[in-house]
């Protein structure tokens, strides 16, 4: 039998109509099609237990309380604690991604050292060769050998100064933005020191806003609003940008920029002459303080800062004496300070208005906090202060600031060959420019204290760890001792061995000093006192408790706001009776452009946008694919301004100030004003949206750098 | 088309109200919808145009200039139609009308990517997955067991949170009790520091949203479409009202 | 052409029908194959990191489902139990059987916990709430697990080449049937089952 041709065929034939009616094919078919649904390269979410922990964001001053959710222990989402004092369960954007640092993009995970000259980058290094190049450094500097505090009143502050006080010329800096915050200035402001100042939120039914950040990091933003809602709280903002908080205030009035101690200036004199002045304002010789106020006449305030008489007054009109009036500067986190002499402009208004033990109230000092040893051996200052070329060796610890710190002022005040090393869990922003990089914990790997904003009431929160930092991580203080050892450096007995341990000894400080209240979410208050022991408290902070001081009891007179002296009478001779001389902040203009520069850039952001934090990569949803904050390197311009200079938005355009230049974006925006170039601070480092930092261009008188004299060119 | 006609009794109907008037424009809701929904980094080249916001928040402006200016921040995401314009035009049965909850339900998984439906939506509420997500090394740890990833080609868009329903029906169902309100609200909700954001079951008259819905200042945008949102929106300013009546705000965006 | 030669030659009926019989040769032989041969080949098999007698709990130490799968506080299922559960019993030899001891030996002195592959694991993108199905649809967990409480060993993890779910979950062929009983979880069978209890589910009640 022979088998054809044909006969294969209908084998095949019925090969095929049988595998037709097989599961073959189909099974083929729809594995595939599954398949395609679970490509092995997307990441499965793992499973796990849901559990609810309470914990702190560190990332800015204002120390928010956070709701941790966890899956088998494992943070996957954060938002704010509800209940918690002054914060009624708000989180900004950066702390919504908090809980994702641990895996930012640029942690590092081991020692740094610098290498090569021209395109410097960087090579693993050991701990151990790191405390020795530093200790030699140390030892052979003739430079202050200071330390960079970022974020002032953490414990960790005072283990800086213990180390620091066993050596001659040293000195603690902290950021301009800490300094000069609103209260640190008004406390400067009397010839006898009240102590640390605070706004109580509270009592204040008005704020009086220049250019403040109050929804953008100004002490608990969230708090601020949802009580403007309420009708409890009443916003003027003076500010040349519309920013949010502007677009928020219950009055918005637009400003030149630059100007906010004319606006001041103007307000306190038509406060004077109305005779809305508290009495409780002592100063020595209220005369020749009327007489500085004169100049600052309606039509000069409209001349420099653009703000008509009839505005002005409606402002001053609507302020009594109340004493639950406050004015806040503090400039912004992002684009620093305002000149110190601005923001004591505007501080003499919370004076005039009787804030003193009102709005405004002292805080009682807690005896041995372990934050503040040494205090009186070590001084701290404001980087901006320090003389140019002093710093002989600078470690820097910005990894909680909140508050922008721009190379170029940090530059000027290092010694010729003097040493950079940098704490930081993230290789971005300063410590790209360090010789050193040490790397710490990053947010949530390891517990630390929060303390909160330097404008109001002192307040202690716990962050928590969740996930293990890994072993690469140096603990701060176990730095100092390897280079205390190194140095031969006899410290102090509080100094502990690590973090932990001087968390438990402020712990035990705060409960000894009884003072305060602890508050925990979804639980009544208790006071300090009331509680048994420290590590009751530690239990409760743990939970996510907040301590927060006792203030001084309201409208007290018996510290005068301004010290009147022994000699009260109007015939005296007059004399400044504050530090610095008030005329001359009166007297002194509000300055112009500096030659060649048409326009202003006023660098801002906010607290998401300071450089010391490095913020989660989730947040390119709101920098890169959202309108709402352009990112990399975005000019935001006045539409006219576009118009009339031809800055065509398709185009890349070079910004420059006398400190040098960035290529950026154009975009129109018509909450700029005319002649202004607005751009966000950001944090340089290797992610796309990084790539420059208009806070480089910063600070030609090396103090501030919110608004510069600025030009722009096609690039 | 399915519709609120087919809503049997008893059921659900989520909806919202956003009060344009308190929202500051700072975008924790954005990164809260993002983390709470997997929602991976932007990559380099993602854009405004073409990234993954299931939860975008627009600046709308007033159209004049400095200092008159003014400006809302408007959270834009999926309407949750009751007349869904992209459930009809998908080929795949990946949208849905869900007639238990009035969800406009969108799954990933069935999604073949055509993106007729990003195309039928006028609120460009739709996000398209031009590239598989990517999370630095480590960071998956922090993806959330309750809602899957999803892999490039597919639309994806806002459901709600519909995973915290399931989360919080089961607990209640375990605890034997019903689900009470504060249980089920999406991220968006919960992370927004002023309470601008408004959430609940539109059939339960004591539901804090059903009591703002009809406030006289409430509108939802692009009424005359006849695609009845369910997210409407609140402002005391006259301008938004008539903005929102023409168009999605500020500029010509449209994904994919 | 050889067709004219052939024409008019007296073939045997075999050979008249040979094409025929081929065609169902190849039919059947597709059709054997595709049924019988092609399924367990789509699948790979791995053996459990240690055996499990369910038999034994169940019946000797008399124990329940969810006394070893319970419910977490919130509601959710915990599936298998942690090695430190399994220690509350076992933290020495209740038997002599020697797997026990290896148990003992290798998890529970070691602190490590078993690496169990999970059958009936649903994918990412499906939502499954045991409460649901057991305390409010008072479903027994044979209905969808199998009587495995019964068996005395456990079987291999079977987990398909391509799609990469397991047979439990995704195993079911075209015919819409199950070719081994434990291949319970497809949606068709989840639906099926809605349908006829009245119980007509949106997408979103199951996928995530």
């Amino acid at each position: 039998m022979k088998v054809s041709r044909r006969d294969m065929l209908m084998l095949l034939g019925g090969g095929a109509v049988g595998t037709i009616f097989s599961p073959i094919p189909w099974k083929l078919l729809r594995d595939s099609s599954v398949w395609t649904q679970n490509w092995p390269w997307i990441p499965v979410p793992k499973r796990g237990a849901a559990a609810t922990a309470a914990s702190a964001c560190p990332l800015c001053p204002s120390a928010c309380g956070v709701r941790v959710r966890t899956i088998g222990g494992r943070p996957v989402m954060v938002a704010g604690l509800p209940d918690a004092p002054g914060q009624r369960g708000a989180l900004c954007a950066a702390g919504s991604g908090v809980h994702q640092l641990p895996w930012h993009p640029d942690r590092v995970r081991t020692p740094l050292r610098r290498v090569g000259g021209g395109s410097p980058g960087f090579e693993p290094a050991s701990l151990e060769d790191a405390v020795g190049a530093i200790a030699a450094a140390i030892r052979e500097t003739q430079g202050t050998v200071a330390i960079l505090d970022g974020r002032p009143g953490r414990v960790l502050g005072g283990a800086y100064r213990e180390f620091l006080s066993g050596r001659a010329d040293t000195c603690v800096l902290v950021p301009p933005s800490a300094v000069r915050a609103s209260m640190p200035v008004l406390r400067k402001l009397h010839t006898r020191d009240p102590g640390p100042l605070a706004v109580d939120l509270d009592v204040v039914d008005t704020i009086v806003g220049f250019s403040a950040p109050l929804l953008d990091g100004w002490g608990q933003p969230g708090l601020v609003q949802q009580r403007m809602h309420e009708g409890r709280l009443r916003l003027f903002q003076f500010e040349a940008v519309q920013s949010r908080t502007a677009l928020m205030a219950d009055r918005w009035i637009p400003i030149t920029p630059g100007t906010e101690r004319a606006v001041a200036l103007g307000l306190a004199r038509m406060l004077i002459r109305s005779g809305r002045v508290s009495p409780a304002f002592g100063y020595a010789d209220f005369k020749a303080f009327v007489a500085a106020y004169e100049p600052w006449t309606p039509r000069r305030v409209f001349e420099v800062a653009g703000v008509d008489e009839a505005t002005l007054t409606e402002v001053a009109d609507a302020l009594a004496p109340t004493g639950r009036v406050v004015a806040i500067g503090g400039g912004d986190p992002a684009g620093g300070p305002l000149p110190f002499e601005d923001e004591a402009s505007i501080q003499v208004l919370n004076l005039l208005l009787g804030a003193m033990g009102q709005a405004v109230k002292a805080q009682r000092p807690l005896a041995d906090d372990p934050a503040d040893a040494a205090s009186d051996r070590v001084a701290t200052r404001d980087l901006c202060d320090v003389p140019d070329g002093s710093v002989g060796v600078l470690i820097a610890d910005l990894a909680m600031a909140g508050a922008t710190v721009p190379w170029p002022i940090l530059a000027r005040k290092m010694a010729p060959q003097g040493l950079l090393v940098s704490l930081t869990p993230v290789l971005a922003d300063l410590a790209l420019h360090a010789q050193w990089v040490i790397p710490t914990a990053p947010a949530f790997t390891a517990a630390h204290d929060c303390p909160g904003h330097p404008d109001l009431p002192r307040s202690l929160r716990l962050a928590r760890g969740f996930t293990p930092a890994g072993d690469e991580v140096v603990d701060p203080v176990d730095l100092l001792n390897r280079l205390g050892t190194a140095l031969g450096i006899e410290r102090q007995a509080t100094v502990a061995d690590a973090l932990d341990d001087m968390m438990a000894l402020r712990l035990r400080a705060l409960h000894r000093a009884g003072d305060g209240t602890v508050f925990v979410a979804g639980k009544d208050p208790v006071a300090m006192a009331e509680i048994d022991s420290p590590e009751d408290v530690l239990s409760m902070l743990r939970a996510g408790g907040c301590w927060r001081t006792a203030l001084a009891a309201a409208a007290s007179a018996e510290e005068p706001a301004v010290e009147a002296g022994d000699d009260q009478t109007e015939t005296a001779p007059p004399r400044p009776a504050m530090p610095f001389a008030l005329e001359q902040v009166a007297a002194k203009d509000s300055g112009g452009l500096v030659n060649g520069f048409q326009m202003y850039l006023i660098v801002g952001g906010g607290v998401e946008r300071t450089a010391g934090v490095a913020r989660s990569p989730i947040l390119s949803k709101v920098d890169q694919e959202s309108g709402l904050r352009p990112f990399a390197n975005v000019a935001r311009v006045n539409p006219a301004t576009v118009a009339s200079h031809g800055l065509r938005p398709n185009r890349r355009w070079r910004v420059s100030t006398p400190q040098g230049a960035i290529t950026m974006r154009i975009e129109p925006d018509p909450t700029v004003p005319p002649g202004a170039i607005l751009a966000g601070a950001e944090p340089q480092g290797a992610l796309p949206w990084n790539a420059g930092n208009p806070v480089d261009l910063a600070a030609p008188d090396g103090k501030t750098w919110r608004l510069l004299p600025a030009s722009i060119t096609e690039a | 088309m399915s519709g609120p006609k087919e809503t049997p009794q008893g059921a659900s109907r989520y909806g919202m109200v956003i009060d344009l008037d308190r929202c500051n424009g700072c975008g924790a809701c954005m990164v809260a919808c993002a983390v709470e929904n997997n929602v991976a980094p932007a990559p380099q080249r993602a854009n405004d145009r073409n990234g993954i916001t299931l939860l975008r928040v627009f600046p709308m402006r007033n159209g004049r200039d400095y200092p008159e200016s003014r400006q809302v921040f408007v959270p834009m995401t999926c309407q949750q139609c009751d007349a869904p314009p992209c459930e009809s035009v998908c080929p795949q049965h990946a949208v849905e009308f869900d007639w238990t909850t009035g969800i406009v339900a969108q799954i990933p998984v069935r999604c073949l990517g055509c993106r007729y439906c990003m195309v039928a939506c006028p609120y460009h509420a739709r996000a398209f997955n031009w590239w598989d997500p990517e999370w630095p090394e480590g960071m998956e740890s922090t993806l959330n067991p309750d809602i899957s990833t999803r892999s490039r080609g597919v639309a994806e868009k806002c459901n709600f949170c519909h995973h915290r329903r399931q989360v919080a029906r089961e607990r209640a169902a375990h605890e034997g009790r019903e689900v009470r309100e504060d249980e089920y609200q999406p991220a968006c909700v919960e992370a927004c520091p002023v309470g601008a954001i408004v959430f609940g079951d539109l059939n339960d008259p004591d539901s804090a949203v059903a009591k703002v819905y009809e406030a006289p200042d409430a509108f939802a945008f692009l009424d005359k479409l006849g695609t009845k949102p369910k997210i409407r929106y609140r402002s005391r300013q006259e301008w938004v009202h008539a903005m929102a009546r023409q168009g999605v705000p500020e500029k010509e965006v449209t994904r994919g | 052409m050889s067709t004219a030669s052939t024409r008019g030659t007296r073939r045997s009926p075999l050979a008249r029908h040979l094409g025929t019989l081929m065609f169902l040769a190849g039919l059947i032989g597709a059709l054997a194959f595709g049924w019988i041969v092609f399924p367990p080949l789509m699948y790979s098999s791995t053996e459990q990191p240690i055996q499990f007698n369910h038999k034994i709990h169940m019946g000797e130490a008399g124990m329940a489902c969810a006394d070893c799968h319970p419910f977490r506080d919130d509601g959710t299922f915990a599936g298998l139990p942690t090695t430190a559960q399994c220690a509350e019993c076992h933290e020495e030899p209740i038997g002599d059987s020697p797997l026990e001891k290896a148990f003992i030996d290798e998890y529970v002195r070691k602190g490590r916990e078993v690496e169990w592959l999970v059958y009936s694991r649903q994918p990412m993108n499906a939502y499954f709430s045991h409460v649901a199905h057991v305390t409010v649809g008072k479903l027994t967990c044979e209905e969808c697990h199998g009587d495995h409480g019964a068996t005395e060993t456990i079987p291999p993890y079977q987990v398909n080449r391509i799609s990469g779910y397991s047979r439990a979950v995704g195993g079911a062929a075209t015919a819409g049937r199950a070719l081994l009983p434990t291949e319970v979880m497809r949606m068709d069978t989840c639906s099926d089952c809605h349908e006829k209890h009245g119980r007509r589910s949106p997408c979103l009640e199951c996928h995530k």
